[in-house]
């Protein structure tokens, strides 16, 4: 039981990190990134592609990340040029289309077979009282609450934070003041781009890497950002590590083993539920 | 025998046009296609059917991005059906499908009632992958011992087959068509619109959004239903996450609200891959086109179809505004017994004391202003009498009813009011909203009576071609017809100019002998509330501060010191 609960750090980590990168993103430019993985995908498979051409790992992960936020940095660039005033509902829809687009492209760019991914983090870390923790394991479990707390310092000790948090909350005002929206806007996707292809490549080597598969860890990334309500990182990072310890349990749960990615999502919708019981109406007034 | 009411119909030019287009392609298609084409064609169709359910739930303003989960529910059914060997053929087990899949509909729908837009969307989502999991788990009932499902007599060739398919998807259109012409339909636009505007119309929010859910899962189950008569044993693979995606971002590009916008989505779906595939191009490029054709649609604003029906409207000319007929400029009388009583109503936001143990009466047969400065709580009171402030403390009785517990809408069955913003759902035409809004079966006579009454646009209009003014006269027309007891307008006259205010106060003076309902008229606008209220309350940081006829009222040092400041009233 422990051993699963730990075994599903790994994933659980890296549902946190995802879902920092979407609620960062819907707290910065408004937008549920549903493409978020998929565009850490890009990353990865162009990773995967390059050291398969023979180029060391230490240049193709760069070279995985740059590309990664390109595209990141491309889409940004479409939202803000023709949806700068959209609402986050439009935006979001637009970031499906994103996600079923950029599948698509990479099945066209690197084939519809699933790629053997490199990387340096497989193989345990160590093993104590017959608990082993993967090296992924850690580094995952690790890498959510940094960023965590990486975006919050940034978000309220810098100047580009500030002029972040103002574009987020007024961003007609921010604009009158002089913020230079787009670049920021289109900022915020590549680094949130190169952080979820930086995420995938340590998980990617670890599980089964098609590229759908992949693409879909948005889903649960979306979960734990639901569970932090899309605005607070500790919730998201909680959510996600929660999520996944609860699946590595049930992976050791034989009667619930192949609903193991199915029960926790009703666990949580109905904490939601639950949450949110209470009436609110649409508008404030 | 009870009385049927039958829905009221208006069948227009584009209506007859879209759907005598779709049925003469599909007419065409059953007879010209060769086998290979007419089973593609039929797979266009159960897309269709699915992109046309996609469309209520996308009408009432919400994102479902698990379509195919519904479908599966109802392919799950059909297959389970064939293995029970259970009567009735496959046309039945195709309804048995769609109704398998609208509790699963309504479930969906239930986080709706709490969660909005994307938080939706995401959860949506979330059932999709869940679905993927249990589907995967459960596997289709006959897949393993691949027994078919079988098709009867008339529709077992492949030919028949798609006349089946056509039928289906014109039977589900048809419905939705009619049923779009409905108080129920209305709900569903006017939700997307504002909920607040269509609680306070009299219609449950809950309701709405979850029939919405429902019907959308129907068409998803009975789409799912004929795909296993049609390729006779489904799997897993047909209804995976990411097809629920991609023909949601089909929907968004070709637009699904209209039978004619999902049958060019399923067209797409279908024959876009196959003639790639024939031009020797990988077939992913489809995917990358939808996607382009989503984000193009969205810039435009409007899906392909959705394009198109506001063109043919553009090109109708807009008919002249119907004249007002002026009346007898009569002040209101003063009223008879107490119809609302309201006493010790308390409203508390966080430590703000927003209302404090108001007491007000607003006699039968009247209109009674209510004034004060900004601040005062007047919307607030208006919030509280109309339902909308739950933690209200204190009496409300209207009529010897109680209304204080009640929800929204069904206080509005005696009370309305009228929104200060602007809260006319765009999505309507000027009748359809004013026979949505009066939650009961009116008569065109009726609708036109209350609209030259106080010169509305005529019904054909569209709500969102109507400047604010017209709009705020329309609000209060529609309150009128809903035949209330009471009626409560929050400044109906913003938007208006000086004289139009004037010549509305001199109607809504007229109205407690019209329409047998009391006015309580919110204004900031003296003139006005001089010239149409026989009582008026002053309401000061939350207290009634004054309150009797309004020259004598408006006269009282405390109420000039409210309005002006203390040296005002001391000069």
């Amino acid at each position: 039981m422990l051993d699963g609960a730990v075994a599903g750090l790994a994933g659980g980590g890296a549902y946190a990190a995802l879902g920092l990168c979407l609620t960062l993103m819907f707290r910065l430019v408004r937008v549920v990134n549903f493409a978020q993985a998929a565009i850490g995908v890009i990353g990865v498979y162009g990773m995967a592609l390059l050291a398969d051409a023979g180029l060391p790992y230490a240049l193709a992960a760069p070279a995985g990340l740059l590309a990664a936020g390109l595209v990141a940095a491309a889409l940004g660039w479409i939202m803000a040029r023709w949806f700068a005033e959209a609402g986050a509902d439009q935006r979001s829809a637009i970031a499906i289309a994103f996600l079923v687009g950029l599948l698509a492209v990479s099945f066209l760019a690197f084939g519809t077979h699933p790629r053997r991914v490199p990387g340096p983090f497989g193989g345990a870390l160590l093993t104590v009282g017959g608990v082993t923790v993967t090296r992924a394991a850690a580094v995952c479990a690790l890498l959510a609450p940094a960023l965590a707390a990486g975006a919050h310092l940034l978000l309220t000790r810098t100047a580009v934070g500030l002029r972040l948090r103002a574009l987020s909350e007024r961003p007609t005002t921010a604009e009158l003041l002089g913020i230079p929206s787009r670049r920021l806007a289109v900022g915020t996707w590549a680094a949130t781009g190169a952080l979820a292809a930086a995420v995938l490549m340590v998980v990617a080597p670890q599980q089964s890497a098609d590229q759908s598969s992949l693409a879909l860890m948005v889903i649960p990334a979306c979960t734990a950002a639901l569970v932090g309500g899309f605005r607070s990182l500790t919730g998201t990072v909680a959510g996600g590590l929660g999520l996944g310890v609860m699946q590595g349990v049930l992976a050791h749960v034989e009667d619930l083993q192949q609903y193991r990615d199915a029960v926790p999502f009703a666990v949580i919708l109905a904490i939601l539920v639950w949450s949110q019981r209470r009436e609110v109406w649409d508008a404030a007034r | 025998m009870p009385h049927v009411e039958m829905p009221h119909v208006e069948i227009r030019r584009a209506d007859l046009l879209t759907g005598g287009a779709v049925l003469a392609v599909i007419a065409v298609a059953a007879v010209a296609l060769p086998g290979y084409w007419l089973f593609l064609a039929t797979s266009a169709l159960v897309a269709a059917i699915a992109l046309r359910g996609l469309g209520v739930v996308g009408q009432a303003g919400m994102n479902s991005l698990c379509q195919l989960s519904f479908a599966a529910v109802g392919a799950w059914t059909v297959a389970r059906l064939n293995v029970m060997a259970a009567p009735g053929g496959l046309v039945l087990w195709v309804a048995a499908g769609g109704l398998a899949a609208v509790p699963f509909g309504a479930l969906i729908g239930l986080p709706a009632l709490r969660l909005r837009g994307v938080h939706l969307a995401v959860v949506t989502l979330g059932f999709a992958a869940t679905a993927d999991v249990v589907v995967a788990a459960l596997r289709f009932p006959g897949a393993t011992t691949f027994q078919q499902v079988p098709r009867p007599g008339p529709i077992a060739t492949d030919r028949g087959y798609f006349v089946f398919a056509a039928l289906v998807f014109a039977l589900v259109c048809g419905a939705l068509w009619l049923v779009d012409r409905t108080r129920a339909g209305a709900a569903w636009r006017a939700v997307r619109f504002s909920e607040r505007a269509t609680a306070a119309a009299g219609t449950s929010v809950a309701r709405t959004k979850l029939t919405a859910f429902a019907a959308s899962a129907f068409a998803a189950g009975v789409a799912g239903g004929v795909l296993a008569g049609q390729i006779g044993t489904v799997t897993a693979q047909n209804f995976q996450t990411i097809n629920s995606l991609a023909l949601f971002v089909v929907a968004v590009m070709a637009g699904s609200r209209y039978a004619g916008g999902a049958l060019f989505g399923g067209l797409l779906m279908t024959f876009v891959p196959e003639v790639l595939k024939r031009l020797g191009v990988p077939q992913d490029w489809a995917n990358v086109l939808f996607a382009a054709g989503a984000v193009q649609a969205l810039t435009q604003g409007a899906s392909v179809s959705e394009g198109l029906a506001r063109r043919l409207r553009a090109r109708r000319p807009a008919p002249p505004a119907a004249a007002v007929p002026r009346g007898e400029a009569a002040k209101a009388p003063p009223g008879g017994g107490p119809l609302l009583t309201v006493t010790g109503l308390t409203v508390r936001y966080g430590k703000v004391t927003a209302l404090q143990d108001v007491d007000l009466t607003v006699p039968e047969g009247t209109v009674m202003g209510l004034i004060g400065p900004n601040g005062a709580g007047k919307s607030t009171l208006t919030d509280a009498l109309s339902g909308f402030l739950p933690g209200a403390t204190g009496q409300i009785t209207l009529a010897g009813r109680r209304l204080d517990g009640l929800p929204v809408h069904r206080r509005a069955a005696h009370l309305r009011r009228t929104f200060q913003q602007d809260r006319v759902p765009t999505g309507l035409t000027v009748g359809a909203y004013l026979r949505f809004a009066a939650r009961r079966r009116v008569g065109r006579g009726e609708v036109a009576e209350v609209c030259a009454f106080l010169g509305c646009p005529p019904p054909d209009r569209h709500v969102g071609d109507l400047d604010v003014g017209s709009r705020r006269l329309l609000e209060v027309a529609a309150a009128l017809l809903a035949r209330p007891r009471l009626v409560v307008l929050d400044e109906p006259a913003a938007g208006l100019t000086h004289a139009d205010s004037l010549a509305l106060a001199d109607r809504l003076a007229e109205v407690p002998a019209r329409y047998g309902a009391s006015v309580l008229l919110i204004e900031h606008d003296l003139d006005m509330v001089r010239r149409a209220c026989a009582h008026v309350a002053v309401l000061d940081f939350g207290r009634v501060i004054a309150a009797g006829p309004p020259a004598a009222t408006l006269a009282e040092p405390e109420v000039a010191r409210a309005y002006l400041g203390d040296e005002a009233a001391l000069a």
